[in-house]
């Protein structure tokens, strides 16, 4: 049970599969990912790319007819597959935390928000004084910057803003300093202005606590502000991951090149977006091989051979049989 | 002329000046007023003051679109920019001011023409859901207007709307679907089919691309940047994405609570934004090119339409707030060509 491992979070071959009529299909296929105290890193697809899945799969929220099928969710080494519910639910909200897009599926409409945070508290440490317990809830929503803490706290949800709530489920994320907060698509329903004051917050807040974070989107310029290393899921897999730096100015994969120069405000105005024409498979009609070559503009015969993810020199990895060579681009 | 965004802004306006602009957005204001219940009348009858809850969702805007120019509307949600782009798209009339259609009041239009000028001006939604009828085969949809305010007559009514599918990317082979079996890039662009089936010269896209994907964001781009050559079209793109806007628009339009705080030539406005709201809203758009930056947040949210600030609207969140920002409301003015500006500060020095 102690921390054998340097990662806050390590998944190792992590598949999730959906059960339908035909059969399972895979949602999610061997993920490996790892993330260390106090690392930010971005978990980047579109949709149908698994990339919630993988979240959902983390914090043990797959309900049937998913499940996860195999691979390994270590926290902190502990393999989560194999914990019992009751440790299981322990460490859910207490060692690790979720954010979600849509707060008000973390918040309760009907209860006030000092009940949930305090009932957030007392669920991992039911002997906490309740004062102590409030002093703590309001330094959480004091620290996500909400002004005036102590009254607010009195509040309803829809007393609330859309920025304000989304800061709100954070400081629930954070009340019980998690080691891991999983954050899906937190402001992709904001304004860019509540956008960059969240954002600012989670990097001050990382970086003080320690708290690994996985930030998951389909917003590679957010990625770029945020994160230090990043992961590009597509139709289930990871395609590639690296440091920011090194897959942004270079990527190696056909997909990840194509979604970098499909963004219009890195363009030149006016000019035509590069496409990546057609659209994700859907799950249960996968291109056989490569996944990506129906839409990969450098797709050559190999490609309908399966293709592992590949380290390659530096911190590293493509899943490509023809990995893109420093300058090269198709118009 | 304004088919190249790159083309000398000064000729643009030598040549904007000359015709009539396509559509003119003269003084609207649109309130929102809630009606006084039973209960208020009542307490008005036995003399306690009446407490009238207004909101100026838009408050006194003026702008122009020319012929296949494309007009970008920014500001943050609750700023008016989409009460605006249904007022221009004939859903929502004017409390105030007027809606000039090649130089004609569309308010004074006999309602027998009034359809003609309706139809000239389409508009596209956020979600294609909200605006396809669910129960409807994609290819009824896309006709129904065509066919009911007889664009073509009924012979070539086929041909139309194939024709117009296929512009868009829709396989016409596919009429026959009901909307929820198209993917969400695929159902933007059958409502993208429904506008353009009238055969419009203008239209309003409300956050048209925000809910796709990225990939899909720009084949739709693309798509309305094609359109616009084809068939000469002007746009009145409705979005709080700046990114997409900076791509997008010839001309750009900043709203905050309400009010035009600033509009200029796309080039000019991100070169030299003006006033401290664009400045700081310019800022905050993230890009592949900023990394691991710690922002310069502007202060606070937008404050509520019902009670909005004093003076210039701005000022409480402003970092140059003087005085004079606290009581007089700042004037649209010149700050250059085809630049304008509503801030206190450009008068200072």
């Amino acid at each position: 049970m102690t921390s054998r491992s340097d990662y806050t979070l390590e998944l190792r071959g992590l598949e999730t599969v959906f059960d339908g009529e035909k059969g399972a299909v895979a949602a999610v296929r061997n993920v490996n990912l790892a993330i260390k105290p106090g690392e930010i890193v971005g978990l980047v697809g579109e949709s149908g790319s698994g990339k919630s899945v993988t979240g959902l799969s983390i914090m043990g929220l797959i309900d049937r007819p998913g499940r996860i099928s195999k691979g390994e969710i270590l926290l902190n080494g502990e393999d989560l597959r194999k914990v019992s519910a009751k440790r299981l639910r322990s460490l859910r909200g207490d060692r690790m935390a979720m954010i979600f897009q849509d707060p008000m599926m973390t918040l309760n409409p009907v209860l006030r928000i000092d009940t949930q945070m305090i009932e957030a508290i007392t669920a991992h440490d039911p002997k906490i004084e309740k004062s102590a317990a409030r002093a703590r809830c309001r330094d959480a929503l004091g620290m996500v910057g909400i002004p005036d803490p102590d009254e607010r706290l009195y509040a309803y949800p829809h007393q609330f803003s859309g920025g304000m709530r989304q800061r709100v489920a954070i400081a629930i994320a954070m009340l019980n300093n998690p080691d891991l907060i999983i954050a899906d698509e937190p402001t992709t329903a904001l304004d860019v202005t509540i956008q960059a004051q969240i954002i600012a917050e989670m990097q001050k807040l990382c970086k003080e606590r320690g708290t690994a974070l996985i930030w998951i989107t389909h917003d590679l310029t957010v990625v770029a502000e945020l994160t230090q290393r990043v992961y590009v899921m597509y139709a289930g897999s990871v395609v590639e991951e690296g440091l920011l730096d090194d897959v942004l100015d270079h990527p190696r994969h056909p997909y990840t090149q194509g979604l970098i120069r499909s963004i219009p405000s890195d363009n030149a105005p006016g000019a035509r977006l590069f496409q990546i024409p057609g659209m994700t498979p859907p799950i249960d009609r996968m291109p056989k091989g490569c996944r990506f070559h129906p839409r990969c503009p450098y797709v050559q015969l190999d490609c309908l051979e399966d293709v592992e993810l590949v380290p390659q020199e530096g911190e590293r990895s493509v899943r490509c049989v023809h990995p893109i060579r420093q300058g090269e681009q198709v118009s | 002329m304004t088919s190249d965004p790159q083309a000398n802004p000064a000729t643009d306006q030598v040549a904007d000046k000359q015709q009539t602009p396509l559509l003119e957005i003269d003084h609207v204001t649109r309130r929102f007023e809630r009606k006084p219940d039973f209960a208020a009348k009542l307490a008005a009858r036995l003399g306690a003051p009446i407490n009238r809850r207004t909101v100026h969702a838009v408050d006194d805007a003026s702008f122009a679109i020319h012929r296949r120019e494309v007009v970008g509307l920014v500001g943050e949600s609750g700023c008016g920019k989409s009460t605006l782009g249904r007022i221009v798209a004939g859903i929502d009339n004017p409390t105030e001011g007027r809606i000039l259609y090649n130089g004609q009041d569309v308010a004074h239009v006999s309602s027998r023409d009034i359809d003609q000028f309706h139809l000239k001006i389409q508009m596209i939604f956020q979600d294609p859901l909200d605006s396809l009828n669910p129960r409807y085969r994609i290819g009824k949809s896309v006709s129904e207007a065509a066919r009911y305010h007889k664009v073509v007559p009924e012979l070539e009514m086929d041909a139309h709307i194939e024709k117009v599918l296929l512009q868009c990317g829709v396989d016409p082979a596919t009429q026959n679907r009901f909307p929820h079996q198209f993917s969400g890039g695929q159902r933007q662009r059958i409502g993208i089919a429904r506008a353009l089936a009238v055969r419009p010269e203008m239209v309003v896209c409300d956050e048209a691309v925000a809910s796709l994907d990225v990939s899909i964001q720009a084949q739709i781009i693309n798509l309305f940047m094609d359109l616009r050559d084809e068939y000469d079209l002007a746009y009145l793109f409705v979005s709080h994405d700046i990114g997409v806007v900076r791509h997008i628009s010839d001309r750009v339009v900043v709203m905050y609570l309400g009010r035009i705080v600033e509009q200029g030539s796309t080039a000019e406005l991100f070169a030299r934004p003006n006033h401290p709201y664009t400045q700081a809203l310019l800022g905050q758009v993230p890009s592949l090119k900023r990394r691991h930056s710690s922002f310069h947040t502007i202060k606070g949210e937008i404050p509520s339409p019902l009670k909005p600030p004093s003076g210039c609207h701005f000022h409480p969140r402003c970092p140059h707030a003087m005085d004079i920002c606290r009581q007089a409301r700042p004037p649209l003015k010149n700050v250059a060509s085809g630049h304008m500006a509503a801030c206190h500060l450009n008068d200072q020095s």
